[in-house]
């Protein structure tokens, strides 16, 4: 057990810092100093107290001095310490101001944002709920039209139509008389099984009609704007018959209802209108201009969409930086001539790449040339190539 | 010294000269000889501006061909004219793209043949793109009527140039990357897949149209 504390203290103090301090060397001068007084008066008489006083006194003067040095420095060092603090601490309380200032006026910024979002909320429930109602009248109206048109068109009496009447809706102020709901079932059930689904093909197609015209009235309007500026005269459209135009006009509120609708419930992941556009004259073909149906008919070929892929060069990801550079030092004579002479070679060999163009730099007895190579050269050809530039450069 | 016809389809063969005598063959201005000499063969080329002499070292059973390939690069095209394409634009008509002579080793122990040499071809330009890497670039008159008549060997590409979106487009190159299964010997040229070039609003997008039975006339 002994022993096993005396091996700890060993170690522990071979593994102190043996590197001398301050103090060690303060006690190592004074002792030397002591065996100096030692050896300069070995065979003197004891001196009385206060001449070894005195001595001391005198010997250890320096040190006395430093001692003051050391405690005045220490002094000064706490008073700047003492204000670097001080300082510190205003600094915090500036800091903790500001912040809680950014933070009142962030707080502030988010309450009257969601108080935006809020009342955007609200006003877009309102709009769709008025696009419901319209789309709701606009149906109904278009069925009223419908089955009058029909039953002109199938000799039956015509009902007195439902009074749909919608403030803003464009089809009401075209209709003479109001109309009752409860009019439209009865002749349709007169009428037959054969009627019914005559009727129910001759909506789904007029629906139709008026989603395409919806469709190309918005894409006119919104992508051909400066058509609308031009000077060119338009031609004039014959006038339909007049059901044909309340059809027309109860079409064109129902794709209106219904383009209103799907702006309101716009799908984020739908594409947008340019490549919807896009999408669309792809899937409608090439359109030449006008005229040029010979052209189309002796064309060399038929170009067909729906054979479209897309080609290699648009399937390989591109490269981001460019092959590596082959650098050649040619000693030569005459280094203006050589580095005219290889610029020449590279710009007209066919398995240097032109850009990045090749470079060449002149020393005192050697030009330095570099190029990139087409990329899978073989190796005789690079070797040919960096012979044509050694040959043209001696 | 036997002599071969100047027109060269996709595919000529070269026969293998005994020693002494030699092939020649042109396409267009390049012109090549094939001798046969102590211990292999020698093919003299050259496109009337620089000669190269090969040497070839070729197995007893195997056979020689000279065949007129796509470029193994993209290539861009820049036309001769200013393309400028209105809003919802198109144009058609035809470039022309150099096609690179190349000599085939027909091998007797591989199913398909071998890339002996690829011989220059000064119509193209390598150089770098940023956007798609190492390319050809190629000068071509945009021609609006097949066939293309032509000196050198060229393929000649149908294009379909549109412009869907509503601002003015002026393309400054053509990308079109060719590869050697669509190319077809028509009418005394080589033609190529057609394509369509698509402007997306700072560059062409390139799709190939895939050949329809009977399209071809």
């Amino acid at each position: 057990m002994r022993l096993g504390a005396i091996l700890l203290v060993v170690v522990a103090a071979s593994c102190t810092d043996p590197g001398p301090t301050a103090d060690s060397e303060i006690a190592a001068e004074v002792r030397a100093l002591r065996e100096t007084l030692r050896r300069s008066s070995p065979g003197e008489p004891r001196a009385s107290a206060a001449d070894e006083a005195a001595r001391w006194s005198a010997v250890l003067q320096p040190m006395r001095e430093a001692m003051h040095a050391l405690a005045s420095e220490q002094r000064e060092l706490a008073e700047k310490q003492l204000a670097l603090t001080q300082e510190l601490q205003r600094w915090s309380q500036l800091l903790v101001e500001s912040t809680s200032a950014a933070r009142r006026d962030e707080s502030d910024a988010l309450t009257a944002r969601l108080q935006r979002l809020e009342t955007a909320l609200k006003e877009q429930n309102a709009r769709q709920r008025e696009t419901e109602a319209l789309l709701q009248k606009a149906l109904d109206h278009t069925a009223d039209r419908l089955e009058d048109f029909l039953k002109r068109i199938d000799g039956l009496p015509v009902a007195p139509p439902a009074n749909h009447t919608a403030p803003g809706a464009p089809s009401t102020a075209t209709d003479p008389a109001p109309k009752s709901v409860g009019a439209v079932g009865s002749p349709r059930r007169r009428a037959g099984t054969l009627a019914a689904w005559w009727w129910v093909g001759t909506a789904a197609a007029v629906a139709g009609l008026g989603v395409a015209w919806a469709a190309r009235f918005r894409r006119q309007a919104g992508g051909e704007s400066a058509a609308a500026a031009s000077t060119f005269a338009r031609p004039e459209v014959e006038a339909a018959p007049r059901d044909v135009q309340e059809i027309w006009a109860a079409a064109a509120l129902l794709g209106e209802a219904v383009g209103r609708l799907r702006e309101s419930h716009a799908n984020p992941t739908e594409l947008p209108a340019s490549e919807r556009e896009a999408a669309a004259q792809e899937v409608a073909g090439p359109a030449g201009p006008p005229g040029d149906g010979s052209e189309v008919e002796g064309d060399f070929v038929v170009l067909d969409d729906e054979l479209l892929h897309p080609a290699v060069a648009g399937a390989a990801p591109p490269r981001r930086q460019p092959p590596e550079g082959t650098v050649c030092h040619i000693r030569t004579d005459d280094p203006t001539r050589a580095m005219q002479a290889a610029l020449h070679v590279l710009a007209d060999d066919p398995r240097v790449l032109h850009r990045p163009e090749p470079t060449v730099r002149c020393g005192r007895d050697s030009v330095e040339v570099t190029f990139r190579a087409v990329p899978g050269l073989p190796a005789g050809e690079r070797v040919h190539l960096e012979q044509r530039l050694r040959d043209a450069c001696a | 010294m036997d002599r071969e016809p100047a027109f060269v389809a996709l595919s000529t063969p070269l026969p293998r000269p005994v020693r002494g005598a030699g092939t020649r063959v042109q396409c267009g201005a390049h012109e090549l000889v094939l001798e046969g000499m102590r211990g292999g063969l020698s093919l003299l080329w050259t496109d009337g501006r620089e000669a190269r002499r090969f040497a070839l070292g070729v197995a007893p059973g195997n056979d020689l061909a000279l065949a007129l390939r796509a470029p193994r690069l993209p290539v861009h095209v820049a036309a001769r004219e200013t393309i400028a394409l209105g809003p919802h634009g198109r144009l058609r008509g035809y470039v022309q793209i150099p096609l690179v002579p190349t000599v085939m080793l027909m091998s007797s122990a591989a199913s398909e043949p071998q890339v002996l040499l690829e011989l220059p071809t000064r119509g193209l330009a390598p150089e770098w793109d940023d956007r798609s890497g190492t390319v050809y670039r190629a000068v071509s008159p945009l021609h609006v009527r097949f066939p293309v008549p032509a000196s050198e060997p060229r393929a000649i590409v149908p294009l379909w140039i549109a412009n869907p979106t509503a601002s003015v487009a002026c393309p400054g190159q053509l990308p079109i990357d060719l590869v050697d299964a669509e190319l077809r010997v028509l009418r005394g040229s080589v033609v190529a897949g057609p394509r369509r070039l698509r402007w997306s609003g700072d560059a062409l997008a390139s799709f190939l149209v895939e050949r329809r039975p009977g399209a071809l006339r």
